[in-house]
């Protein structure tokens, strides 16, 4: 038992330092580890699952409660926290960047009580029953959201100019740019998903450089390219200001897109924060980012903790697959170790926030922005390089360009999403084998 | 409050004329002034396009035309997770066929490779497919398969074929 505890903070704290490095993904680290693991295994020294399960799930918890650092400070945010860009960037603007990360912190650890008091003791009951009734109705499920994805991206200009088609082209430029990366994004991951050029010997890393290349490079990039300086950044002496109402109003909206996110395949953070923001009609700022705080920990943790869940074994996010490589949870007592290894970890990880926060700020303050970013994108490159080699960086590169697109044109970053919706969308139709004999990758 | 960082400079996120705050946008939506990176701007805009769509057109090229690897089943290791591979082998046992409604749901075979095994599973479609072109591979026929691999912790290995074409049953000495 201690074994586990030690593993939990051992992984949590790893995580919260790699987590404040921007651009730098807790799934991209746990592959090397996997990739160890895997080598130790063969040399016939594997490691115990007390000590496997409790890391992983440290990292696990470590990054989706700090990587609100570097999405609020350094702007460089992942899949999951597409709309904590805007409010936080609106908050770093303002010099208010420290309350920015504490008021999101704030949320992801409200989610952590909520996934651990009421979804842990609750969910070996209702889960099982709850997949037997959605299974069937997935693949329709996931068309809606897709549509509604990309339907409620409404026309942007469209004011300016003569009328007619110069205005009409005006207006849609930004959907249509939008639509654009959904097509490219989605045809890119056929390519990965029926004929991927990554080296087999690294294909558990697939979709891997697609995803930095189409949510990391760009930020990177841009960071680096525009010159960006943030402006001072107050650190407040006492209190944030956050309410218990907005505490509560954000984290229901959280635990509902981070919930949905995670029960439901292919689903990410960002589109389950999508569905709650607009069915919980999210407007405040603070609410905004207590609401992506709770949802981008709930995506991430109940994700993993699905795999544990006894009698259902849903395996939910890169953390569940690779993990789900090395070991295979059976008993109540592997879900009891993860519970508890979740707790010990939020905890661990929400104590290491404002320190944290503040070492990021001190950083900032040596160190310009678009030098911090300059690095992180050669530890990004590295890290490619590394784990898929020259073809990864290939992959990365076209959908970094990809990925840029909806950035320069003003469209949302979701639509980059592309990559794994469409494709599983079409596979859990049955229809995916057939598109991609059309494509010829078949 | 304590001011934690240094220097305020001004950033091509604002409107050089009111100075309102408009982001990446090109054109600043309350006073309808240029922003001030719009040059580059329109420079950066058609070089992810055209990068964007001549990279992928390059990679649909070069996967298309790539051919699938051949895979000695005790090769395949749990990194290959996800993997395209193709296998030669022998089929162990008698099929495996699981109907849902009457309708074939479900068929796996295993097959053995210099004493490995993998089992090769077909879902719906493919299934029903296999087994109305009755080409469901017997105990003892010799398979080349092509399908993805899943790997599981406990070193269970499968491969998924995704059409009933990928599956081709030769002779002894034709795969060999």
């Amino acid at each position: 038992m201690i074994a586990a505890a030690v593993a939990t903070v051992l992984g949590t704290a790893l995580s919260s330092v790699l987590s404040c490095l921007p651009g730098l993904h807790v799934y991209n680290v746990m592959s090397l580890l996997v990739m160890g693991a895997h080598a130790l295994r063969a040399q016939g020294h594997a490691l115990p699952a007390e000590v496997v399960v409790p890391f992983a799930i440290g990292l696990t918890v470590g990054y989706a409660l700090l990587s609100n650092i570097p999405s609020v400070l350094l702007a460089a945010p992942d899949e999951s926290a597409l709309f904590t860009v805007l409010p936080g960037q609106k908050f770093l603007m303002a010099g208010r960047g420290y309350e920015g990360t504490l008021i999101t912190a704030a949320g992801g650890l409200a989610g952590l009580c909520a996934l651990v008091l009421i979804v842990g003791p609750l969910a070996p009951r209702l889960l099982p029953a709850a997949g037997m009734v959605f299974r069937p109705h997935t693949h329709w499920i996931l068309w809606c959201v897709i549509c509604f994805m990309l339907m409620s991206e409404w026309p942007k200009g469209g004011t300016r100019g003569q009328a007619g088609l110069r205005r009409f082209s005006d207006g849609w430029k930004t959907t249509g740019m939008g639509l654009l990366t959904f097509a490219l994004s989605g045809l890119l991951g056929f390519l990965l998903f029926y004929r991927s050029p990554i080296p087999i010997e690294a294909a558990f890393q697939n979709i891997m450089p697609a995803f930095v290349g189409l949510f990391t490079l760009p930020w990177l990039l841009l960071n680096v390219v525009s010159r960006v300086e943030a402006p001072p950044q107050c650190v407040p002496a006492g209190s944030i200001g956050l309410d218990a109402m907005t505490l509560l109003r954000g984290t229901f909206a959280g635990c509902l897109g981070g919930g949905f996110a995670a029960f439901f395949p292919v689903i990410t953070g960002g589109v389950g924060g999508l569905l709650a923001g607009h069915a919980t009609a999210t407007r405040d700022d603070r609410v905004f980012l207590v609401s992506q705080g709770a949802s981008k920990l709930v995506y991430y943790v109940a994700g993993l903790l699905l795999l544990f869940v006894p009698g259902l074994g849903l395996t939910r996010g890169g953390a569940a697959s690779m993990l789900k490589g090395l070991f295979v949870p059976r008993t109540v007592y592997d879900y009891l170790l993860a519970l508890a290894s979740v707790a010990l970890a939020g905890a661990t990880a929400f104590l290491l926030v404002g320190p944290l926060t503040r070492a990021v700020i001190g950083l900032m303050r040596r160190y310009t922005y678009r030098r911090m970013s300059a690095a992180a994108l050669l530890a990004v490159l590295a890290l490619v390089f590394g784990v898929t080699g020259c073809m990864g960086l290939a992959v990365m590169a076209v959908a970094g360009a990809i990925g840029m697109i909806p950035v320069l044109y003003g469209s949302r970053r979701m639509n980059c999403l592309g990559v794994i919706l469409l494709p599983m969308a079409c596979n859990m139709s049955g229809a995916g084998p057939t598109v991609a004999r059309w494509l010829g990758l078949l | 409050m304590s001011p934690a960082t240094a220097t305020v400079k001004p950033r091509g996120d604002f409107c050089p004329v009111c100075e309102r705050f408009i982001g990446p946008a090109a054109v600043c939506p309350y006073c309808d002034e240029e922003s001030a990176r719009s040059g580059m701007l329109k420079v950066m805009r058609r070089a992810a396009l055209i990068l964007g769509l001549a990279g992928l057109a390059l990679l649909y090229v070069a996967a298309s035309h790539s051919t699938i690897p051949v895979m000695p089943i005790e090769n395949i290791t749990p990194m290959m997770n996800f993997a395209h591979v193709r296998v030669v082998g022998e089929v162990a046992r008698r099929p495996f066929i699981s109907r849902k409604r009457g309708e074939v749901d479900y068929l796996s075979f295993l097959v053995t490779d210099r004493g490995n095994e993998l089992r090769v599973t077909a879902n719906r479609d493919v299934a029903r497919t296999l087994v109305e072109r009755k080409a469901v591979p017997e105990k003892g026929a010799w398979v080349d398969v092509a399908g993805t691999l899943n790997i599981s912790g406990g070193g269970r290995k499968k491969l998924r074929l995704y059409t009933a074409d990928m599956l081709t049953i030769k002779g002894r000495e034709e795969s060999e």
